[in-house]
């Protein structure tokens, strides 16, 4: 039996022990949620996801191909999201988790006229077919033992800030609490898909040719797993430390008989408090090989038949690293963090040193996150629904250049009102010359820009939280002269009112 | 190689103390000892050590916690001079002081065979003692006595401004003072005549927000142990009463507090820690405000679901401690001296509005909002009878974070040695009761109601109850 199957065995072994093992109990129903309206005024958010394309409308991360050239217009809209959870619980030892989520803009479309159902149905008549299914999964602890296993699709957020990954996927997750101590090993199946090729990673999947790639025509042939084993301890209340594998695991492409991808990454992670500020930080190194990916050759640079081209595994060393901050300053807390992501000079040769992101399925949705910069820009918010949900580096991998990135900012609160500044600048790591956000090359800076956003808010009532977020970004001069125009594109802003109802 | 030294007998001490006591061995608990002058810690720790050591045999058992134990042996070692004297004092654990023993010695020669001479005397005094007791007979329990209606002697205050959430008593007891809270003020007050005058107030930090107050009398005065969180953990602050004004003593500790009456006994100051990544860090500790500081001693490990703000303990019929706490789901659940759980409730009880909050990832991920809500629980009140007392609040829209309670009653249990009885419910009262106190002089319940929710442009109101407990 594969360890694959092992893995599996033994879950499905747990859960019945779990089913059996407990006293029977009548049902608790319990519900949670999360409605959240935003109205938009913005040359940046534009009803879309992606890397923002500079020149005004979106551009696939996957070909580069710039839709359309010239300065980006203003767009004004607003769009809702809600979540619903209904867990159904037969005890405290054994509960199932679902997860719903319903999206729409206002004015989009009704009746499932327009052949779309997710992120539908704020049309007028309204009736769609948009329940989109999040999370179903099994949540149980082991009776007289300290492990907890969690089942089946589930949301998932690495120890390292969410860089790695941060999203939903069908998985098993076995927890165990020994007193400070807290080991987890996970196993995730990203992708399994019979008809259509997996991309591997966010930097590989620009190289990839899914023409070229073999059709995954038997279940568990060609898959992308995700694996963890890990650690927190907890050697005081004011200190706590990490240690963590991760590995990307896929074989996506064996059918061509070329190497299989297999990421490592090895991090640590601590954090602490010293007297009224508290730290925390990591660092993650990653090596392995990147298999399957096409590589012009020197004789042939620009061949454009798979013939003429090579198969080549590329190895990867790669890093990243995060220190960040926050102190009770006034009647406030200052914060600050950094981010380094590591960029390869190029991203065709034998070695590569950009960080390997992990991305969903088609690599146009990054599924990983950086919310600690609060940025409403440069890095995705952890309000962005399925219909918004832009940034100037959408993947961290950022086309192989990496990320270098500082914000600070300053929390306010007054009461049932709070204000919430910052400030932050971003610089590409390496420029390895491919292309982002829609522009036709890169300037001589290797500054992406500087953000500045706030956020003003007000708690109607312990659930509602009504806001309004303005953030604007100047563009360094990597961008100058650099849209598809040939001239400087226009400094990215956005204005949001946000009503937010969790429950 | 004295930390080394010391490791290894704390580790010794560990395997030691929690080998399986005997079904018929009293339990224990050898707290710090005390030394005068300060000084050696590791002296203490070994001395601590060869008395617990020294106390096991012959129907006593040294266990690890105060939470376990039958008895709580408290020590001091001093010395002027070369002249040293070890004093021990064992008492039960609501309070009852049961023996008292003491060696002395002119030289450090002699200081471990008297640690072995005050053992025995302890042991000796603790057997009779406590063996001595005479088993009670389980009570048949009693017809459930329903309050129809409110009773004659209830006493309610007029309407007061604001929704608060906390309630203690100023010192004395009884005397119809009381300090109460909301989310961000404190208030002395007193019933005069029949209404409830606001003495003196203290506005606490925007950044902050009130979860818990409690009052413990000291030196004839009060201190106010007001529990506030920020985002990032607890900044508590102490007051004491210095006439008719509050005045701050300390702030910004990083502790939770809460006074209880642990088993009955007398009412002392408990803390807990917040760490990073748990809401409730480590053992709950028995805590003392001395000198400008947080001094933390006997700690009680609590069980799954224990914390702070929601266990208690009582002992039954044959002297056997049981914590109780609620669950997360809101049920009582009472666990055995071993820790195994013994009974659970199949009505919910408690139920609290307040929280504090705290950072969450995952939260995020779902919910796109930075925090997720950690609501507190209910006090639990163990009479001086022994007899366990629980609010129940009720609600239409309680479900997930979203809690808004409308109306509740108080209950009162008794344990039959199997399972907890219900003996008195009081009426149906239709508010909110954020939180109470009990004044043991007259078995009476003082209950704080939200009889009205803060809202949009509206401060909310309460009022207090006086309930008497049959």
């Amino acid at each position: 039996m594969s360890l694959k199957k092992q893995i599996l065995a033994v879950a499905a072994v747990g859960a019945l022990s779990a089913a059996t093992a407990v006293p029977a109990m009548a049902l608790e129903n319990e519900f949670h949620g999360n409605f959240r309206v935003r109205g938009i005024l913005s040359n940046f958010d534009d009803g879309g996801a992606g890397a923002v394309n500079l020149n005004g409308t979106n551009i696939s991360q996957a070909t580069g191909a710039v839709v359309k050239t010239g300065e980006p217009n203003t767009n004004t809209y607003i769009e809702q999201r809600l979540r619903l959870m209904y867990i159904a619980k037969a005890n405290d030892n054994l509960k199932l988790v679902t997860h719903f989520e319903f999206d729409s803009r206002f004015g989009d479309n009704s009746y499932n006229s327009n052949n779309s159902f997710r992120n539908n149905g704020g049309g007028v008549g309204a009736d769609q077919t948009n329940l989109e299914t999040k999370n179903i999964y099994l949540d149980f602890n082991l009776p007289s033992t300290p492990m907890n296993f969690k089942v089946g699709v589930q949301g998932f957020t690495d120890a390292y800030k969410g860089i790695i990954f941060n999203n939903d996927a069908a998985g098993v997750v076995a927890t165990a609490k020994l007193q400070n101590a807290t080991i987890n090993a996970s196993f995730f199946r990203f992708d399994d898909a019979i008809t259509v090729p997996a991309n591997l990673t966010g930097a590989a999947s620009g190289y990839l040719d899914a023409a070229a790639v073999g059709t995954n025509t038997q279940v568990g042939n060609l898959t992308r797993d995700f694996y963890n084993i890990g650690g927190k301890y907890n050697v005081s209340k004011d200190l706590s430390v990490g240690a963590d594998y991760y590995a990307l695991y896929s074989d996506v492409l064996k059918n061509l008989a070329t190497p299989r991808t297999l990421i490592n990454y090895v991090g640590a992670n601590a954090a602490g408090n010293v007297g009224p500020a508290s730290w925390s930080g990591f660092f993650l190194y990653q090596f392995g090989e990147l298999g399957g990916n096409f590589v012009n050759s020197a004789a042939n640079p620009d061949a454009a038949s798979l013939a003429a081209r090579q198969i080549k595994r590329q190895s990867v060393s790669a890093f990243a690293a995060n220190l960040a901050g926050k102190c009770q300053a006034g009647p406030g807390t200052a914060r600050i963090t950094a981010l380094y992501i590591s960029g390869s000079q190029g991203t065709g040769g034998d070695k590569r040193t950009d960080f390997q992101t992990i991305d969903e399925r088609g690599a146009t949705t990054a599924g990983h996150t950086f919310f600690e910069s609060n940025s409403m820009l440069f890095f995705r918010h952890p309000q962005a629904t399925a219909g918004t949900d832009r940034a100037l580096v959408f993947d961290l991998n950022n086309s192989g250049k990496g990320i270098i990135t500082a914000f600070a900012g300053y929390d306010l609160p007054l009461g049932k009102a709070f204000v919430n500044t910052n400030v932050g600048i971003g610089a590409v790591a390496k420029d390895n010359k491919n292309q982002i956000n829609g522009m036709s090359k890169s300037g001589d800076s290797n500054i992406l820009g500087y953000e500045g956003n706030v956020e003003v808010g007000y708690k109607v009532f312990d659930n509602l939280t009504t806001s309004l977020q303005g953030a604007y970004l100047v563009l360094g001069d990597f961008y100058k002269d650099a849209a598809a125009n040939g001239k400087t594109p226009d400094n990215p802003y956005t204005a949001r009112v946000v009503v937010n109802y969790v429950f | 190689m004295q930390r080394t030294f010391t490791f290894l007998l704390l580790l010794l001490a560990a395997l030691i103390i929690t080998t399986p006591a005997h079904a018929e061995s009293i339990r224990a608990y050898v707290a710090e000892m005390k030394a005068t002058p300060p000084g050696d810690s590791g002296l203490m720790t070994t001395l601590q050590f060869l008395l617990a050591n020294r106390l096991n045999g012959e129907g006593v058992i040294a266990v690890p916690s105060a939470a376990e134990a039958d008895v709580i042996i408290n020590s001091s070692y001093t010395q002027i001079g070369k002249v040293f004297s070890l004093d021990a004092s064992a008492a039960l654990p609501q309070g009852k002081p049961i023996a008292s023993v003491y060696e002395q010695g002119d030289n450090q020669d002699a200081l471990i065979p008297a640690i072995g001479k005050v053992a025995a005397k302890l042991r000796a005094e603790i057997v009779k003692v406590v063996a001595a007791r005479p088993t009670q007979p389980i009570p048949a329990p009693a017809p459930v006595a329903v309050a129809p209606a409110k009773t004659q002697e209830e006493w309610i205050s007029q309407r007061i401004e604001g929704a608060l959430r906390g309630i203690g008593a100023a010192a004395p007891s009884g005397n119809g003072e009381w300090v109460l809270a909301r989310e961000n003020q404190i208030q002395l007050c007193r019933v005069e005549g029949n209404r409830v005058v606001t003495l003196a107030s203290e506005k606490l930090p925007l950044r902050a927000q009130l979860i818990a107050l409690d009052t413990l009398e000291a030196n004839g005065s009060t201190l106010v142990y007001a529990t506030l969180t920020d985002d990032d953990g607890p900044v508590s602050r102490i007051y004491t009463r210095d006439g008719n004004k509050l005045r701050l003593l300390a702030q910004d500790l990083h502790y939770l507090f809460r006074v209880i009456s642990l088993g009955g006994g007398p009412r002392k100051l408990y803390a807990q820690e917040v760490s990073q990544n748990e809401d409730f860090y480590g053992d709950v500790y028995e805590a003392a405000f001395e000198n400008g500081k947080v001094q933390l001693k006997n700690p009680i490990k609590m069980p799954r679901y224990g914390n702070i703000f929601n266990f208690n303990r009582f002992v039954d019929q044959e002297g056997r401690a049981h914590l109780i706490v609620f669950s997360e789901g809101g049920y009582l659940v009472v666990y055995s001296d071993q820790g195994e759980e013994l009974w659970r409730s199949s009505d919910k009880f408690g139920g609290s509005e307040t929280f504090f909050r705290r950072r969450d990832a995952d939260y995020q991920r779902i919910t796109g909002m930075q925090f997720r809500k950690r609501f507190l629980d209910q006090r639990i009140l163990v009479t001086e009878k022994g007899e366990i007392v629980v609010p129940q609040n009720e609600g239409t829209w309680v479900i997930g974070d979203s809690r808004s309670f409308s109306r509740y009653t108080v209950a009162l249990f008794t344990w039959n040695g199997s399972s907890l009885e219900e003996r008195w419910r009081s009426h149906k009262i239709q508010n909110y009761l954020s939180d109470f106190a009990y004044e043991p002089a007259g078995r009476k319940l003082v209950l704080l109601e939200v009889v009205q929710k803060e809202g949009l442009l509206s401060k909310g109101g309460s009022a207090l109850r006086l309930m008497p407990v049959p």
